[in-house]
Order: structure tokens, then C-alpha cells, then sequence
């Protein structure tokens, strides 16, 4: 009975953070503000081809472009990109295998925003409906990367956080018991 | 317990690093299984109930502790986690369809399931690294000492109930005031 009871209060609580999550991404105020309505996809489909990760992946970190990558995060070239995966950066690479090489691309699978552009063709890409990929193995491994180096800041800061603590203590006591009695 | 938890852990953390991978996977394994984990984490709360209602109930009688910033980091990790999963759930292409749910992937959910992916692994190292301690302690329990002294020390250890790692709530009880 108990543990129904904390599960239920469990489910609440996650449930009640899910409802809070899309009331707050939903509304339009908040997508102005964060530069999402773009996303949903203002007119242009410059970067169409397979946009699918079953289909496509690669087109060599993002073609070349200057066009306006308005997606999310604009790949490699003068793209003005906007949105989470940072700008103009060199981010948008696994998307797609884009014909006209601008554009856009979040992290996996590109957007195709209303970029437009010309440049360099940006491979073809590869077919990547075959699992495990050797794409996946290598982000698998940029996963362990980013947690190991993480995990060690925290480790370290923690350990040094207590040896600090442990060298103010004794310090103190040693204080007090040094002290003349006058 | 210490041993239950440890393995529901080790499976979770298993898990998450798939599920973190799509490219790895594939869409529709990817999804199925950020379910189980997310199933798999509910467990994981209940078992660490106590420990939550004992540091929620007096937190903020020391501000400036371990168990305090633990809480936060995991209460920022469950938000993180759900956003995952919300927003994984508004563009699913594999669970939904089943259903004969049809989602926009093209949606804004896009984003903010790769955002909260990227912080949800960022409070997951956060979390194992400020339970470190614990890990060590464990592994060392369960595997490194058993691999020393051969198969049959496990059997020893388990029968045995005393807890050598600290659980949360011990920790949370022998230090807060």
C-alpha cells in the first residue's frame, strides 16, 4: 500500500513537470522568445534531400554554403543560424545529405528552416539504416568522454571541498588549544 | 538492498548510455527503450524514497551541504529527464505510431529533446560524480573484491547484510543535524 502510495506520488510529480514542460514550450510567447517558431519550419526547403535519419547522415559537416541557415544551427560556412546548437558553428553536419549545402541541421537530423545558399555540393552522405552504425559507436564514446570529464571536475571539486573542510576544522581546535589561557 | 541497488544502477546507467545514442540504436529501439529507462528510473526513485522525503524535509536547515546540492542536481536531472521524455514521446516516429498516433517531428520538441538530452547527461555525470564515494565502494564490494578472492566470496558477501557502503539515508541521517 505504501509503495503504491509513493509511486502514485511519483507519476504525479513527473506527470505534473511533463504537463508544465509543454504548457511552457507550447505557448507562443516563449517560442518568440527562444527563436523556436522559426524551427517549425518558415517556407524554404532548400535542404531537403533525406532529411531522414534512416535515410541519410553525414553530408560532410555541412556543406559549404553562405546561405542563412535558419534551422537549428546553421551548418559550417557564413550561415546566420540561430537556436540551440549554436550559430554558424561547424554543428550541423550529420543531417543530411543536402544538395545546396546550406543550411541547417540540428544535432542528428537536420530542419530545413528557410536557409537558402549555394556552395559547394555537400556529399552525398551515407546510409546509416543499419544499427549499430560506426557513427554510433563513436558518439557512444563522445558520451563516455563528456561524462568521464564531468564526473571527474565533480569528483575532484567534492574531494577538495572536504579537504578543505578537514583543514579548517583541525586549524580551529588547534587555535583554541594553543590559546593562552590569560 | 545495496546490492539490488547497485545492479538497478549499473542497468540504468547501461541504458541511459544507449538510449543516449541514437545512431547507435536506431529510432525505434532508442525510443522503446528510453520507456524501460524511464519505468527503470521510477523504480530507482521509490527505492531511494526516503532519502528524498529525509533532506526534502530539512533542507533548508543547512544550506551548505553535500545531501543538499545531491538533491538539486537530481531534482534538475528529473526535470531534464522528463523533458526527454515528453518531448521524445511529441515526436516519436516508433511508440506513437503504434498507436496510431501520427507526431510532427519537425515540430520545436525537436530541439528541445537534443537540448535536454545534452543536459540530461550533464546532470547524470554530475549525479555519479558526487556519489563517486558510493560507486567506488560498491564496485569494490561486488566486483573487485570478488574477482580477488574468486566466485565464492560473493555468495559470502551477499548473505552478509551489514553494509559496508553507506546508503543515502545513512549518510543523510549520521550527517544532517
Amino acid at each position: 500500500m505504501k509503495t503504491i502510495l509513493r509511486l502514485s506520488i511519483i507519476l504525479l510529480v513527473m506527470i505534473l513537470i511533463g504537463v508544465g514542460i509543454v504548457a511552457l514550450f507550447e505557448n507562443p510567447t516563449v517560442q518568440n522568445r527562444l527563436g523556436l517558431e522559426a524551427a517549425s519550419g518558415r517556407g524554404g526547403r532548400a535542404a531537403e534531400a533525406g532529411t531522414d535519419l534512416f535515410e541519410w547522415q553525414g553530408a560532410e559537416p555541412g556543406g559549404r554554403g553562405n546561405g542563412q541557415g535558419r534551422g537549428f544551427g546553421a551548418a559550417q560556412g557564413e550561415g546566420r543560424g540561430f537556436g540551440w546548437r549554436g550559430g554558424p558553428g561547424e554543428e550541423g553536419g550529420l543531417g543530411q545529405g543536402t544538395e545546396r549545402g546550406e543550411g541547417d541541421g540540428s544535432d542528428y537530423e537536420a530542419e530545413p528552416g528557410d536557409g537558402r545558399g549555394f556552395g559547394r555540393r555537400a556529399g552525398g552522405g551515407e546510409r546509416i539504416d543499419e544499427f549499430p552504425s560506426s557513427e554510433g559507436w563513436l558518439g557512444l564514446v563522445g558520451i563516455l568522454l563528456r561524462l568521464a570529464i564531468v564526473m571527474a571536475v565533480v569528483v575532484a571539486l567534492v574531494k577538495f571541498g572536504r579537504w578543505i573542510g578537514r583543514k579548517l576544522k583541525p586549524n580551529g581546535r588547534i587555535k583554541a588549544e594553543n590559546a593562552s589561557p590569560s | 538492498m545495496t546490492l539490488k541497488n547497485f545492479l538497478l544502477d549499473l542497468l540504468l546507467f547501461v541504458a541511459a548510455l544507449i538510449a543516449f545514442e541514437p545512431r547507435l540504436s536506431g529510432i525505434p529501439i532508442h525510443e522503446w527503450l528510453s520507456l524501460a529507462l524511464g519505468i527503470t528510473l521510477t523504480v530507482h526513485l521509490l527505492w531511494h524514497w526516503d532519502w528524498m522525503l529525509n533532506v526534502g524535509k530539512r533542507y533548508f536547515k543547512r544550506l551548505f551541504h553535500l545531501s543538499r546540492l545531491k538533491f538539486v542536481v537530481d531534482l534538475l536531472f528529473l526535470i531534464a529527464f522528463v523533458t526527454v521524455m515528453v518531448s521524445g514521446l511529441l515526436i516519436s516516429r516508433s511508440i506513437l505510431p503504434l498507436f496510431g498516433i501520427h507526431t510532427d517531428h519537425r515540430s520545436i520538441w525537436r530541439p528541445i529533446h537534443s537540448l535536454s538530452a545534452d543536459w540530461s547527461l550533464l546532470f547524470l555525470a554530475i549525479h555519479l560524480g558526487l556519489n563517486w564515494d558510493w560507486i567506488v565502494c560498491t564496485l569494490k564490494r561486488y566486483v573487485w573484491t570478488p574477482l580477488r578472492q574468486g566466485l565464492s566470496g560473493l555468495s559470502l558477501r551477499i548473505k552478509d547484510n551489514t553494509d559496508v557502503c553507506p546508503q543515502p539515508l545513512e549518510e543523510t541521517s549520521r550527517r544532517l543535524p
